[in-house]
């Protein structure tokens, strides 16, 4: 199964873990069924219209998914996710 | 709550200054204890995050932005975690200037932002012809995303240097 990394300001929501392994296809399965499991994780990521917040990023090993196929990317067995926020900010 | 000592602060500040009329952004590396008070979702409430240094990182914004926006792209968040973690540390929070405006964060700012990161802002603004950093402030997000919250400050003292691994031999006799 493909192993999810979260970053640390979102593993309180996953019951403190660094890497969950989750069963999916593409990332929107892999990131539905970590959400399913951890509901306060889907609510940082996702904004109220189900959308990923424009400041998440998903990458598949080292490609970025907004350069791939978006959420449909597919995502094989071996594959590492990560969760990678965008920091930005100002006035 | 955030701890953080003078020296690192005053690097956050001179950057700032530097910056001017730009804004600065970096990271803060150290470490979290989440603490043993949680919310009646689970959520710790009284987590402390200590800063053991800060990274600077290049302000991505689009140039005509860059005196009201910073960006760090997903690639610069991905080579300030390996640098934390290369020094077993972890992202702790970030931080950034206003140039010519107030510490406090805005609306964007709170839209942009994660619970369990602490957020720093240093306003900095023009003074007898240099640019001079004022007030500094730390911010945290609810975990319900909807308020940004000052949270104290604790000043602690500039953190020793790792110990050394081989240490020198002890006298003997005597
Ligand atoms: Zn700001």
């Amino acid at each position: 199964m493909p192993n999810l990394l979260i970053p640390i300001a979102l593993r309180p929501y996953a019951d403190r873990q660094a890497e969950i392994e989750v069963d999916g296809a593409n990332v929107r399965a892999a990131l539905e069924a970590l959400t399913t499991t951890y509901p306060q994780l889907g609510a940082q990521i996702f904004d109220e219209t189900g959308e990923l917040r424009g400041f998440i990023n998903v990458f598949v090993g080292s490609d970025n998914i907004k350069t791939a196929d978006g959420l449909d990317t597919a995502v094989k067995p071996d594959d590492e996710v990560a969760i990678v926020p965008a920091i930005a900010g100002g006035m | 709550m955030l701890q953080i000592s003078a020296s690192a602060l005053s690097d956050i500040r001179v950057r700032a200054e530097a910056s001017y009329p730009y804004e600065c952004c970096g990271a803060l590396l150290g470490a979290i204890d989440e603490g043993s008070v949680t919310d009646e979702a689970g959520q710790p409430i009284n987590a402390v995050r200590r800063v053991v240094e800060t990274l600077p990182i290049v302000n991505e914004a689009e140039v005509a932005r860059l005196i009201d926006r910073f960006v760090i792209e997903p690639e610069q968040y991905l080579a300030a975690d390996r640098a934390a973690r290369a020094k077993h540390l972890d992202i702790v929070g970030f931080y950034h200037s206003h140039p010519n405006d107030t510490s406090r964060p805005s609306e964007f700012d709170r839209e942009h932002a994660l619970p369990n990161w602490s957020y720093i802002i240093v306003a900095v603004a023009k003074e007898d012809g240099a640019p001079r950093s004022g007030t500094l402030q730390s911010w945290e997000l609810s975990h319900d995303r909807e308020v940004f919250a000052e949270e104290p400050i604790e000043a602690i003292e500039s953190p020793e240097s790792p110990e050394p691994i081989i240490e020198a031999p002890s006298p003997k006799g005597n």
